[in-house]
């Protein structure tokens, strides 16, 4: 028994198929989804999605979104995304580092979306650093 | 009639203007295949945002967001996505025409308009529109953040203006010859057929809460909706635009053919002419002489 997923960016869709079991993080804390799931309508943090499919498993990181569960169809809106294979941790913490300098140093005019690009960039690192202790499995 | 140095001067300045739409003609080739691959990457996202949100219109009972009842009063917001430039066919003034006869038909001539687009601004002084919100020289490779600022707009005239509709209309780009005008309202979220969406009795389980869902996915869906709109227009664009100069320069050809023609016949002309005389002018010599 599989369920059909679609993981869909603004730009490009990330993935579809069938999974067995998938992970999000939800507004209310992480959430696992099996076939025959309730109808569900969530938003998603910035973070990892996770997609099982017999032995393999698939890790999309995504910069929030939204999630319908259907018990048929899965649906993720994330406006962006990439693989988790993607990331390279000395880049996002770069990233990340960059963007607490010009939090702290202040004077900003758009403080608030910095602050969102800061907490999307903590979790990148934490999806960068999954990907990293997963590869080295 | 003209002179061969006319024709000449006539056929050079021809030339020149095939050059420059030949040379239109390869750049909105070459944007056109990015502008296509482009939208066909986002169509995906965008419809699958329109049936979730469909869904929540069907099953959703626990929070009525206001994008989800139909009003009896109120003015007409129009979300306008033309183009910047012209040079592109008759693509912008389709579109306009087919926004501005739905428009007049539900509100009359009183609407109100943001405007994305030199095209649609201009149309919207000219016509005297109240224009809430316009913006012209969106990027080739468009994301939200830059449509956001119209969207909030948009948002604002349906919960705090009273407005009745949230309507877009933008080219809906089908292939290379066809574009199709297209105008669809927006808010509020017009309603499945009930054979479609999901076949559950209840209502979803909401997380955090059925409020706090809605208000932040009612805007992204505006926000996916005028994005994608927005990709449309620029593959029509650029298509339109690209068969619009590739007729432009067939035609300067075809001029150039003929004016070739019209200039050698004069030149042969002149050619008979100056022979003509020169065989006059030897036969009376020659009749003198003898």
């Amino acid at each position: 028994m599989a369920i059909r997923v679609r993981v869909l960016a603004a730009d490009r869709p990330l993935l579809e198929g069938e999974a067995d079991f998938l992970t999000f993080r939800g507004a209310d804390g992480d959430l696992g989804v099996l076939p025959q799931h309730a109808p569900l309508l969530t938003w998603l943090k910035p973070g990892e999605v996770m997609v099982r499919q017999g032995e393999r498993e698939t890790y999309l990181f995504i910069e929030g979104g939204f999630l319908e569960v259907l018990p048929q169809l899965v649906t993720v809106l994330a406006e962006r995304g990439q693989s988790s294979s993607e990331l390279k941790l000395e880049a996002v913490e770069e990233e990340r580092r960059a963007l607490q300098e010009r939090l702290t140093r202040g004077g900003e005019p758009a403080a608030a979306q910095l602050r969102s690009a800061l907490d999307v960039a903590e979790a990148r690192v934490v999806a960068a650093q999954l990907q990293r202790r997963r590869e080295r499995e | 009639m003209a002179t061969l140095r006319d024709i000449r001067r006539h056929i050079r300045a021809i030339r020149n203007i095939e050059q420059i739409t030949r040379a239109m003609q390869m750049v909105a080739a070459a944007k056109m295949r990015r502008a296509q691959a482009r939208v066909a990457a986002g169509r995906p996202y965008a419809l699958a945002m329109e049936e979730v949100v469909a869904d929540i219109a069907k099953v959703g009972k626990e929070y009525r967001h206001p994008f989800l009842s139909k009003r009896e009063e109120g003015p007409g917001v129009l979300i306008l996505v033309t183009s910047d430039r012209g040079l592109a066919g008759s693509l912008n003034v389709n579109t306009l025409r087919a926004a501005h006869s739905y428009m007049l038909r539900h509100f009359g001539p009183r609407y109100q308009v943001v405007a994305l687009g030199r095209k649609g601004v201009d149309f919207s002084r000219r016509m005297q529109l109240q224009m809430l919100h316009h913006r012209i020289g969106l990027p080739d490779q468009v994301s939200s953040e830059d449509i956001r600022p119209a969207v909030e707009e948009a948002v604002r005239a349906f919960l705090e203006g009273g407005a009745r509709e949230v309507v877009l209309a933008f080219p809906a780009f089908r292939n290379l010859l066809t574009q199709v005008p297209t105008v669809k309202v927006l808010v509020p979220v017009p309603p499945r057929s009930s054979a479609e969406g999901p076949q559950t009795e209840g209502d979803y389980i909401y997380e955090p809460d059925a409020r706090a869902v809605l208000e932040r996915i009612m805007p992204a869906y505006l926000e996916a909706e005028v994005l994608h709109a927005v990709r449309e227009l620029q593959a029509s664009f650029f298509s339109a635009q690209m068969v619009a100069m590739r007729n432009a320069s067939s035609a300067a050809g075809d001029v150039i053919r003929e004016l070739s023609l019209t200039a050698n016949k004069v030149r042969q002309a002149g050619i008979t002419r100056e022979l003509m005389e020169i065989i006059g002018g030897a036969e009376a010599l020659h009749a003198s002489q003898r």
